[in-house]
């Protein structure tokens, strides 16, 4: 497989259902730890030019909170979990106390809570992958910026245009009672990687 | 003012009072060239320091080096003069303090430019670089004056 434009249908479906599966678990997570249900929409794959996916996402000045992780493993790249701000705020208010925040001057305490949130969201999403794959996986530690979602995005997209001008994304989006509160899980996973998943469920 | 969007990995020229903007550099260096005789200004946002960097070497405003030099090239071939050419670089950033540990690519990305511009006989006016915050920048041709927004801080005009 040459690029991730060659995929087949039924690739792109079995990409769809690990979304689908990964994001769930996550969700499920931060469902339990926020004791509030939460809805995931249908996962949609995109596949765009490294100069589109700006665009595609149309968060360039957006406050937004990221934390970044990298997968090692036989499972290789990278996982974007990206909160706007109402999310942002709605989670710290469930899990801290409800008070006003600004989100660029948050003390240890509450970014501590929110790198928590996404190392056991990003966790159980790659744990689920791992279960249904079958590959040995290992992960970094979350690391975590609150910034302009443009900015934010640069960073993995620098890493990626290193081996390749192609971007596969598995973008999960959830939303929490009915609010606008837009999270996206990315799952970004390296060329090869994938073509290595792929082999295995087709088996 | 008319604004023209320097988008990622791309290089592009403005006059007659047009400006240029890049948004949310992160890691990202928005390199801007002006020329105060004829009042062009020029723009690229480059993402990796060098060609070596990567597989897929095409566009040359992919990268700080190639880019840069290219930059320089295309603001001449609008009539600029190398001799009034100044540099004003913004953005560079470290956005994740630990993923990036050991691949500090902001950082790179400046020292790329910075010595581009040195070995090209350009001389840097201002630059806001560095840090760990996203900038969207907007440059003038008007007067040559690049102003700096972000989400933590005041607005900077270099």
């Amino acid at each position: 497989m040459e690029n991730y434009l060659a995929l087949d249908d039924i690739a792109k479906d079995i990409l769809k259902e690990l979304g689908n599966i990964g994001t769930g678990n996550a969700v499920a997570s931060l469902s339990m730890m926020m004791e509030h249900p939460l809805e995931v929409g249908v996962p949609t794959l995109r596949f765009v030019k490294y100069q589109d996916i700006f665009d595609e996402l149309d968060i360039q000045e957006e406050l937004q909170a990221g934390i970044l992780i990298q997968v090692f493993g036989e499972l290789k790249g990278m996982f974007l979990f990206l909160m706007d701000e109402a999310f942002t705020r709605a989670v710290m208010d469930a899990m801290l106390e409800e008070k006003e925040r600004d989100l660029t001057a948050l003390d240890e305490m509450e970014l501590s809570v929110l790198s928590e949130l996404g190392n056991i969201m990003c966790g159980s999403y790659i744990r689920a992958l791992s279960q249904v794959t079958g590959m040995e996986t290992d992960v970094s530690v979350p690391d975590m910026c609150i910034d302009m979602g443009g900015a934010i995005l640069g960073v993995p997209l620098a890493r990626h245009l290193q081996v390749s001008d192609d971007v596969l994304l598995i973008e999960n989006v959830f939303r929490m009672g009915g609010h606008a509160y837009v999270g996206r899980i990315l799952f970004w996973p390296e060329m090869t990687a994938m073509t290595a998943i792929l082999d295995k469920l087709r088996e | 003012m008319e604004k023209i969007v320097v988008g990622i990995a791309e290089g592009k020229t403005a006059r007659n009072g047009q400006a240029l903007v890049s948004y949310a550099l992160g890691s990202c260096v928005g390199v801007c060239l002006y020329d105060t005789k004829t009042k062009v200004a020029a723009m690229a946002h480059v993402i990796l320091p060098d060609k070596s960097r990567a597989v897929n070497q095409e566009n040359v405003y992919k990268f700080a080096v190639e880019g840069t030099r290219e930059l320089i090239s295309e603001i001449c071939s609008q009539g600029a003069s190398r001799r009034t050419l100044t540099a004003k670089i913004a953005g560079g950033a470290r956005m994740f303090r630990g993923v990036e540990k050991g691949w500090d690519i902001g950082y790179w990305n400046i020292q790329s430019v910075k010595k581009t511009l040195q070995e090209e006989g350009v001389r840097i006016a201002g630059e806001d670089t560095g840090g760990s915050y996203g900038r969207t920048i907007t440059f003038r041709s008007e007067d040559g004056v690049l102003e700096i927004s972000t989400v933590r801080h005041e607005m900077i005009y270099l």
